[in-house]
């Protein structure tokens, strides 16, 4: 066996090791992690649906909304949709009347960096998009918004990405209501 | 016990070998996510010093960085995923920063400066006094910026903190913001230096 060929043998075998090693834990802790997704999701609906029953939820085949739950009584949506920030994709939930205006949003999975678009985590960053969505259109920029630009500040591009979700899933429901 | 103490003071991995100064400027704004940052580091240094110390004979020297970093990263990943199963405040409060304990300089440093030429159990005690000196520089720092900066002492990710009345009421915010993390770390540097040299007189 020559050297190179026994320097790639052992580091091949380190990297199996390594793979087998954590397929093993993941095993174990996968089923963890979905659970607590999934209370998390159901908590998130609880508070976005806001005291009103949501139905089962449905797959939507748009690009970049997950799921959806009608809101009872018709009156609106919760979507799950995903978005684009600065530490990659990011999970948010979002509830919108029927004419698409976003009643209330909630980050949830992300990699945002600590201290500038992990912000966006807080409830009272995301209540700077409540209300837009129907007749007013989504501020896309901090500089469109009349209040709480301080709030939003130093974290432009997981800002901007929150705002194109919201703005996509505001769109869908107005198409959604106008197919009706 | 020399060696334990070492990390501590005269090569403390923050503020003398002035190593993984991103996250600890990045997470250091609440004192629970610099304990969680550290404890994360602390394992991932222990299993990294005493897997590398162990296997020091078998791999070769041409390929040790990249079997340094494999072994580093599943560690990583390891604790990661750990992470988002049984505590995830703390996983979602650090976010990138634990993947990013990968690419640490203290971790990869110690294996290759020590762990690559040491025994198992001196290995060990290098990671330990390391990783002490880590969390004692991180916890410090969020420390005096949490206090300052608002008022709070944050002991569990998500829960309860410690209200400090008159520095809640009129918090100094510079101390929340990253130059806020530099002035704080700049004093610290400044005070070790100061210890070091006092300790050499």
């Amino acid at each position: 066996m020559t050297d190179i060929t026994e320097k790639a043998l052992k580091l091949g075998l380190i990297g199996a090791l390594a793979a087998l090693l954590l397929a093993v834990l993941n095993s174990f802790v996968a089923p963890i992690i979905e659970l607590r997704r999934e209370a998390e999701m159901r908590a998130v609906l609880d508070v976005l649906a806001n005291g009103e029953k949501t139905e089962e939820a449905e797959t939507v085949s748009e690009p970049g909304i997950l799921q959806r739950w009608r809101i009872s009584n018709d009156k609106g949506w919760i979507l799950e949709m995903e978005a684009v920030g600065y530490g990659g994709p990011m999970l948010l939930a979002a509830s919108y009347k029927s004419d698409g205006t976003i009643v209330a949003a909630r980050l949830m999975d992300n990699k945002e960096t600590v201290g500038f678009g992990k912000k966006a985590e807080d409830s009272a960053y995301m209540k700077v998009f409540e209300g837009f969505g129907g007749e007013i259109s989504i501020p896309q920029s901090r500089t469109e918004l009349a209040n709480g630009a301080d709030l939003v500040s130093g974290a432009t591009i997981t800002f901007t990405g929150i705002a194109v979700a919201l703005e996509k899933g505001s769109k869908t429901v107005k198409e959604w209501s106008n197919q009706r | 016990m020399k060696g334990l103490f070492k990390g501590l003071l005269n090569e403390n991995p923050i503020f003398v070998l002035a190593l993984g100064l991103c996250p600890a400027l990045a997470v250091s704004i609440t004192v629970s996510n610099a304990i969680g940052m550290s404890a994360a580091t602390l394992v991932v240094l222990m299993g990294s010093n005493l897997l590398i110390s162990l296997f020091r004979k078998q791999i070769p020297y041409d390929i040790h960085i990249p079997a340094y970093i494999v072994i580093i990263a599943t560690l990583v990943t390891a604790v990661d995923i750990i992470l988002q199963a049984y505590s995830p405040a703390l996983s979602k409060s650090l976010g990138i920063f634990i993947p990013l304990i990968v690419v640490n300089c203290i971790i990869l440093g110690r294996a290759e400066a020590f762990a690559s030429k040491n025994t198992l159990s001196a290995s060990f005690l290098d990671a330990l006094s390391m990783g002490f000196g880590f969390t004692v520089g991180l916890v410090t720092i969020a420390f005096i910026r949490e206090l300052l900066g608002s008022g709070t002492i944050t002991l569990i990710p998500n829960g309860n903190f410690i209200r400090i009345p008159p520095l809640a009421d009129n918090p100094v915010l510079v101390f929340s913001l990253p130059a806020g993390a530099l002035i704080v770390m700049g004093f610290l540097q400044g005070f070790f230096r100061w210890l070091g040299v006092v300790r050499k007189r």
